[in-house]
C-alpha cells in the first residue's frame, strides 16, 4: 500500500479539534486520549482531551482490532437443530488518531499470525482494511521505552497511513499511503515549510538520542542455545504469574474460545496461566513458572523471529510499567544477552 | 471470512468402545450435501469438533479418506466438551471445522514395511492410516504390515470390532496385548514395549508409526533404537491442548513449531530437535 512519498502538510495545534471533527464527520474516529493509567483509544467526542503521555498510551491499539472479548458466532438450538449466526467484521471505514509508531508496528507483526493463508482470520483482516491509522511520532519517549532495541523507531512509519511529527506550534503531517492521502487531502492544510520539515528532523533526532543505540547482540541465537540454561531457574522467581504484562502487550495474541449465553466467544488468554496448556487428561506440558516465563520470552525473542525474521516485541515498555513485581523486561533481556555460549 | 464457523454434521452412529464406555466412536455426516462432497482430508489430520453450547475440541479423524460419505471420531470422556459429546445420540448435531494439521507421510512410506505400535486410545489416529494402507487400492503399495496394540485391560481395548476384522486378514500381523488379563482373556498379557522386543521387527526398509500414553512412547522409542531403528524411521502424532486449530491462539506450540499447523505428525528425528514440552 505504500508508494511514492507525498508532500507533508502542516497542522497547527489549534486546528486539531477542527480536524478531528472533520474526520469524525466522515467516519467513526478513535482518538488516543486520557491520562496515565486511563489513557487509551476512545471514540471521538467534542472537547476530548488528547493523550499527552511520554511514550504510548497505557491501553493498546491492538484491542481495536482484536477485542478483549469478541463473538465469533451466535447460536440457537431450535427443535434440536443448531442455527449459527456468524459475526461479521465491521467494514465501515474508520480512523484511529494519535497511535504511536510502536503500536502500529505491533499490528504489522500480528498481521501474518491472523492473515497467513490458508486460514485467514477475516475478523482481524476486515478491521485492518477498514481502519486508517494516523500516527503520532514520539517526541518524548517514556521512561520504559526501548523501541530501538527491537528494531523500532520513535518516528517509525511502519504500519501507519499518516505520520504526524510534533514540532513547535503544531505537527508536520506526512501521508504515507493512498489511504493516508485520502484522510489528509480533504483537510486542505498548507504544505509544510522547509523550516517546519527541519524542525521535524530535529524532533526525531532528539527522540532517538534519548533512547540510545540498540545492543549489538543476537538475542535469538543466544536464546536458541540456552533453552536449558540455569538462568531460567532464577529469572522467573519474582514473577507472580498475574499475566498483566500479556494483557497490555501489543503483540500478545493468545486467546481462549468458549460457549456462553448463545454465543461462541474468543477472549484474550495468557501463556502465563497454569491452565493455559493443561490437557483435559490432567497432563500439563508447562508445569511451572519457570517454563511459562521461558515460553513467553522464547516466543517473542526466539520462536517468532525464527518464523518471521524479527522479534515479536516493539519496545513499548508497558510490561515494564505495569508489572506489580517490578520485573523489568529490559534487565531480563540484558541478563539473557549476557549469557556466554 | 470467519474460519471459526463450523459446518453442521449429524451423528449417524455411536459405538461404545471400552467396557466402562469412557471411549465412544461417533460416525457423523455433514448436514449439507455440498460440504459432505467437498470435505477432503488425509490420514493423520484432525478436526475441531463442537458440541454447540458446550464448546469445541481438537479430535483426530479416525476414519480414512478411503471411507467416503462420513467421518469417525473416537472420543474419550475427559473434560466438559467430551462429556457433553458422550451424551449425544444418533440424530444429534455436532459442529465440525477442518481438516487441520499435517498428515502421515503415506506417499514416502510406499514400498516399505509398516509397523504400527499403539496403546489405549492412541490407536484412534493410527487407525486412519491403517485403514488407508489396507484399502484395496493401496495395499500393494506397501510391504509387510504389522500392528502391536495394547491396553491396560481387555475392557480398555478400543475398536474391538475393527481388531476382529484386521485379525482375519492374512496380509497383516496383529498382536493385541493387555497389561492385566481377566478370567475371559485368552490373548497376550504384557506391556506393549515387551511385545515389541519379543517380536523384534527388523529396521531394514521399515517405518514405524506409534501413538499412546507418554510412558509407553518413552519405552517404545528406547526399544526401537535398540532394535536398530533410526529416529527418521519413527513417526508419531502428538496430542496438545488447542483452541483455534489454525495457528492463531498461541496454545499448542513446542518451540517454534505449532502442533496444529506443523504437526500433529512428527518424526522422532524432528522431536529430538524440539524442546521436550509435550
Amino acid at each position: 500500500m505504500k508508494d511514492s512519498p507525498a508532500l507533508a502538510v502542516f497542522l497547527t495545534c489549534d486546528q486539531v479539534p477542527r480536524v478531528l471533527a472533520a474526520s469524525a464527520g466522515r467516519g467513526s474516529t478513535w482518538v488516543a486520549a486520557g491520562r496515565g493509567e486511563e489513557s487509551g483509544f476512545v471514540p471521538y467526542r467534542p472537547g476530548l482531551c488528547l493523550a499527552r503521555e511520554a511514550g504510548p498510551t497505557r491501553h493498546t491499539l491492538k484491542a481495536l482490532f482484536f477485542p478483549r472479548a469478541e463473538v465469533l458466532f451466535g447460536y440457537e438450538i431450535v427443535d434440536g437443530v443448531p442455527r449459527l449466526h456468524p459475526a461479521c467484521s465491521p467494514d465501515r471505514p474508520a480512523v484511529v488518531f494519535g497511535a504511536r509508531p510502536c503500536d502500529a508496528r505491533a499490528l504489522v507483526l500480528l498481521d501474518p499470525v491472523f492473515e497467513e493463508p490458508p486460514h485467514v482470520d477475516g475478523l482481524w483482516g476486515g478491521r485492518r482494511q477498514a481502519i486508517t491509522l494516523v500516527g503520532m511520532g514520539c517526541e518524548r519517549p517514556g521512561p520504559a521505552c526501548f523501541c530501538p532495541a527491537v528494531g523500532g523507531d520513535p518516528l517509525g512509519e511502519e504500519g501507519l497511513d499518516v505520520l504526524m511529527v510534533p514540532v513547535e506550534g503544531g505537527y508536520v503531517v506526512r501521508p504515507l499511503t493512498e489511504r493516508g492521502r485520502a484522510w489528509t487531502e480533504p483537510l486542505e492544510l498548507p504544505a509544510a515549510r522547509p523550516d517546519q520539515e527541519a524542525a521535524a528532523e530535529a524532533t526525531a533526532a532528539r527522540a532517538r538520542e534519548r533512547l540510545g543505540a540498540p545492543p549489538a547482540v543476537d538475542l535469538q541465537a543466544a536464546l536458541g542455545r540456552h533453552f536449558e540454561h540455569p538462568l531460567w531457574d532464577r529469572l522467573h522467581e519474582r514473577c507472580l504469574g498475574c499475566a498483566a504484562c500479556t494483557y497490555l502487550c501489543p503483540t500478545c495474541h493468545c486467546f481462549d474460545v468458549g460457549d456462553e449465553d448463545g454465543r461462541r466467544w474468543r477472549r484474550w488468554d495468557s501463556c502465563m496461566f497454569p491452565t493455559f496448556t493443561l490437557h483435559a487428561s490432567g497432563h500439563n506440558p508447562r508445569t511451572g513458572g519457570k517454563e511459562r516465563m521461558r515460553q513467553r520470552l522464547m516466543h517473542k525473542f526466539c520462536y517468532y523471529p525464527e518464523r518471521r525474521g524479527r522479534p515479536a516485541c516493539v519496545g513499548c515498555g508497558r510490561c515494564v510499567e505495569i508489572c506489580p513485581a517490578n520485573l523489568d523486561l529490559r534487565s531480563v533481556l540484558a541478563q539473557l544477552e549476557g549469557v556466554q555460549a | 471470512m470467519n474460519p471459526y464457523l463450523p459446518h453442521l454434521a449429524i451423528i449417524e452412529d455411536v459405538i461404545p468402545e471400552t467396557a466402562s464406555h469412557d471411549v465412544k466412536t461417533f460416525r457423523v455426516a455433514f448436514a449439507e450435501p455440498e460440504v459432505r462432497a467437498g470435505f477432503r482430508y488425509e490420514p493423520g489430520q484432525f478436526a475441531e469438533v463442537s458440541v454447540i453450547g458446550a464448546g469445541e475440541a481438537p479430535i483426530s479423524i479416525t476414519s480414512s479418506p478411503t471411507q467416503e460419505g462420513y467421518l469417525e471420531f473416537a472420543v474419550k470422556r475427559a473434560g466438559v466438551m467430551t462429556t457433553a459429546m458422550h451424551h449425544a445420540r444418533p440424530g444429534d448435531y455436532l459442529g465440525i471445522r477442518g481438516p487441520y494439521g499435517n498428515h502421515f507421510p503415506y506417499r514416502e512410506m510406499e514400498g516399505k514395511n509398516v509397523v504400527f505400535i499403539a496403546g489405549g486410545i492412541g490407536l484412534a489416529p493410527l487407525r486412519s492410516l491403517v485403514t488407508f494402507v489396507l484399502a484395496p487400492a493401496n495395499r500393494e503399495r506397501y510391504g509387510a504390515v504389522s500392528i502391536i496394540y495394547g491396553a491396560r485391560s481387555p475392557g480398555d481395548l478400543v475398536f474391538k470390532w475393527e481388531l476382529e476384522r484386521w485379525g482375519q486378514r492374512d496380509d497383516l500381523d496383529l498382536e493385541v496385548t493387555v497389561d492385566r488379563g481377566d478370567a475371559a482373556w485368552q490373548g497376550r498379557v504384557g506391556f506393549v514395549p515387551q511385545v515389541l522386543r519379543e517380536l523384534a521387527p527388523r529396521p531394514d526398509n521399515t517405518v514405524t508409526v506409534t501413538c499412546g500414553p507418554p510412558v509407553m512412547i518413552k519405552f517404545v522409542l528406547q526399544d526401537l533404537e535398540k532394535l536398530g531403528f533410526t529416529p527418521d524411521q519413527v513417526i508419531t502424532t502428538l496430542e496438545m491442548r488447542m483452541k483455534c486449530g489454525i495457528g492463531k491462539c498461541g496454545r499448542c506450540n513446542i518451540g517454534a513449531r505449532y502442533v496444529c499447523q506443523d504437526g500433529p505428525v512428527f518424526t522422532y528425528e524432528q522431536l529430538q530437535k524440539m524442546p521436550a514440552e509435550y
